[in-house]
């Protein structure tokens, strides 16, 4: 499964974020929970657009270091259309 | 204490209208001769990140919008100190004079304020 996250509720991606398959997609403010998602996720499922991540001012923390993986919006398509299912998460 | 407009801002700023909202309404304010004060809590705080790249996705930065507060007479301008904390920010002054206030010195804040407007 594919999980889009575009708000940084956390509370929202509780119920999915245990699934040891699932990988996730950080979009719009769904980046800032990434310091957060770190902590509960391994790095290689996560991945975050890199426009919204160098909007949202946390850009000082060194992704590389972390191992996540900046997407651009082409490869977050691409994603999109390798995977099944996708849940998308507004709120 | 004078009388004056708080405006809260409690959204991140791009992905909704709401801090942008927020910060037209204090110039407004301002334009029209209020003593208007901004508090940014919540989410808002993520507004005073400093290094934001918005021309990224099409936008213009919010952080240097709010730089430019002062200039409009909006020279009270407060940061929700436990909204910081919770989202382990490590936030500078940088080019916006903002002072950080504790829970207490925010109800202050609210209670001495003539109007609340919360974004």
């Amino acid at each position: 499964m594919l999980l889009q996250v575009l708000s940084n509720n956390a509370l929202s991606l509780q119920p999915y974020i245990e699934d040891p398959d699932i990988t996730i997609v950080l979009l719009q403010d769904g980046v800032y929970l990434l310091p957060e998602l770190i902590q509960q996720i391994p790095a290689n499922r996560l991945f975050v657009l890199e426009s919204d991540w160098l909007a949202s001012g946390l850009a000082q923390i060194n992704l590389h270091e972390l191992k996540v993986n900046l997407i651009s919006a082409e490869q977050w398509v691409n994603m999109a259309a390798e995977h099944f299912n996708i849940l998308t998460l507004q709120s | 204490m004078n009388a004056y407009l708080l405006i809260i801002s409690t959204h991140a700023p791009y992905h909704s209208s709401a801090a942008i909202d927020a910060l037209e309404a204090a110039l407004a304010a301002s334009n029209v001769g209020l003593d208007t004060r901004l508090l940014f809590q919540s989410d808002g705080v993520y507004q005073l990140l400093g290094l934001q790249q918005a021309e990224t996705i099409g936008h213009r930065s919010i952080y240097k919008k709010l730089s430019a507060l002062p200039l409009f007479d909006i020279e009270h301008i407060y940061v929700d100190g436990p909204s910081i904390d919770a989202r382990s920010l490590q936030l500078s002054q940088g080019a916006i004079p903002w002072l950080e206030l504790n829970k207490n010195e925010i109800l202050s804040l609210i209670k001495n304020a003539q109007n609340i407007l919360v974004f």
